[in-house]
């Protein structure tokens, strides 16, 4: 039997690739044949990781197909060309509207995906999401398969690796480092992060900067409208390092005071949990999936006040009773985050699923 | 470790922060105006990014066919309408698209020739960088040995 994951594009250094690839090893490690193909395969990944859709084998009545769904894709339309167990792992897509001034080509990516989740439905004998909003979203859509909840696999045992040395160095000044890392993105609302960091920084805390780590590709005109914000604004040090190496995130992580995060679309949110990993305090508005990842940890905020946002960094960054309280909740949640007991529940539902009839999905309607 | 209530503490934040509307409204971002089309051009590779080249070629090999049967969304009557619809223009539309989709594919292979040809000539290029640094090695090692010599004699 044949376990095989299937993604629109698999990128380097995404939360849905990264699932997808930590997913591959522990199926291997469960002793099944698995692989993963995918349309798009990022140059920059290791060779091998994955093949192209083209070479994918024809699949049997007994094999197993994973569909990780995040985008709009062709495959959204050929999953009944698959003759074997489907099962979805939803991590959501982004509402087409916050990328509609910004790029075309992703709004309609987007458009497509929504379309496509409507469109599969029926399609699945299962389905994993990756968080509870999630599964709330694929119940709003009709989805009548079973639908459990399994957390992203993240291998932590890769923020152990040395941070970068020199980036290490130049941010461990004595400054205060606020930190957001993640695509930027119009629906992960880095001017709102800019707006209450500009707050911060010219009311409560002058030797302060704030690092927006992660790639712009493809969202370049965001990026831009950012920086003239920033301009207009008269904020300094706002650092943007753009697609940065592994080593360099670690460093931006292990250097950083706050983690504020002002998005208002997450399947899940990886960075949230890097943070607590990291002991970084996390301050967030409480939107989409970030209520549930944070499961009653960090600081949620329930509106946007960048005075009122530049006060509670303030306090955690002075009150050491308070920061140390949240750092403990995080702790906490984190162990929720395991590799072991996010790898074992997903063996544990993998294994149910493959027990259950061997019956085809209900044909679409 | 003593306990901390955090909704109390962000209760007394809220009573601490000083009011300040005009603040709060000068700041919009929706006062930063968006980029038009001719400045959006400008932006988008206004200078070399080889990670928005590979993504950007590796885009158009996935996605430069135009396919002209999509999914029709809505009621079974909208459906039934719009399948009717695209049969009537299908003799005008269909070859457009078709050509389109030529033209595409030569672009796609053209760009990524242009990108593959990038590629190799930058890993040419680290090569030649490598042995121009070795060479100078040598030459200094060569001209310390040739000055000693002189010195000597």
């Amino acid at each position: 039997m044949r376990v095989v994951q299937l993604v629109s594009t698999l990128s380097f250094g995404d939360a849905v690739s990264n699932d997808a690839i930590a997913l591959k090893k522990l199926l291997a490690q469960m002793g099944f044949t698995t692989g993963i193909y995918a349309e798009i395969i990022d140059r920059r990944l290791p060779r091998g990781i994955a093949q192209l859709l083209p070479e994918m084998p024809e699949l049997s009545r007994g094999d197993v197909l994973i569909y990780h769904l995040s985008i709009g894709s062709e495959l959204n339309y050929k999953m009944d060309q698959f003759h074997c167990r489907k099962m979805m792992i939803f991590h959501n897509v982004t509402p087409p509207a916050f990328l509609a001034p910004y790029s075309r080509i992703s709004e309609e990516l987007c458009l497509q995906g929504l379309a496509g989740v409507l469109n599969l439905n029926r399609t699945f004998d299962e389905c994993l999401a990756v968080s509870e909003f999630n599964r709330q979203n694929l119940l709003t859509a009709g989805y009548t398969c079973p639908i459990e909840v399994r957390p992203i696999l993240i291998p932590f045992e890769d923020y152990d690796r040395e941070p970068d040395a020199a980036t290490v160095e130049k941010y461990s000044d004595g400054w205060t480092n606020i930190l957001f890392v993640g695509r930027v993105a119009p629906n992960k609302k880095h001017e709102d992060i800019i707006r209450a960091f500009a707050c911060y920084k010219k009311t409560v805390n002058p030797k302060s900067r704030l690092i927006l780590a992660g790639s712009s590709g493809g969202m370049e005109l965001y990026k831009k409208r950012l920086e003239d914000y920033i301009a207009a604004l008269g904020v300094e040090d706002v650092v943007f390092p753009g697609h940065i190496t592994f080593e360099q995130i670690l460093a931006f992580y292990r250097t950083a005071h706050v983690f504020l995060c002002m998005s208002e679309h997450e399947g899940f949110c990886v960075p949230l949990v890097e943070a607590m990993y990291f002991n970084v305090p996390i301050v967030a508005y409480a939107s989409c999936a970030v209520p549930d990842t944070l499961g009653g940890s960090g600081i949620l905020l329930q509106d946007k006040d960048p005075v009122f946002t530049a006060a509670v960094i303030d306090r955690l960054v002075t009150d050491e009773a308070l920061r140390a309280s949240v750092l403990e909740k995080q702790r906490r949640r984190l162990a929720d985050f395991s590799y072991e007991k996010v790898s074992s529940l997903f063996q544990k539902q993998f294994t149910a699923f493959l027990k259950k009839e061997n019956k085809p999905a209900a044909p679409h309607q | 470790m003593e306990t901390i209530q955090i909704e109390s503490i962000m209760d007394e934040i809220r009573r601490e922060i000083r009011e300040d509307p005009s603040y709060r409204e000068a700041l919009a971002f929706e006062k930063i105006p968006e980029l038009s089309g001719q400045e959006s051009s400008a932006v988008l590779g206004e200078k070399y990014d080889e990670e928005l080249l590979h993504r950007s070629v590796a885009e158009m090999g996935a996605h430069f066919q135009v396919p002209y049967y999509r999914q029709i969304g809505g009621g079974r009557l909208k459906v039934f309408f719009k399948r009717v619809l695209r049969k009537l223009v299908c003799f005008l539309v269909r070859p457009a698209l078709e050509e389109i989709t030529a033209f595409h594919a030569l672009t796609a292979a053209s760009v990524n020739t242009v990108a593959n040809h990038i590629r190799e000539q930058e890993a040419e290029n680290q090569r030649k960088d490598r042995k121009i640094a070795e060479l100078e090695k040598r030459l200094h090692a060569l001209e310390e040995a040739r000055k000693e010599q002189v010195q000597e004699k």
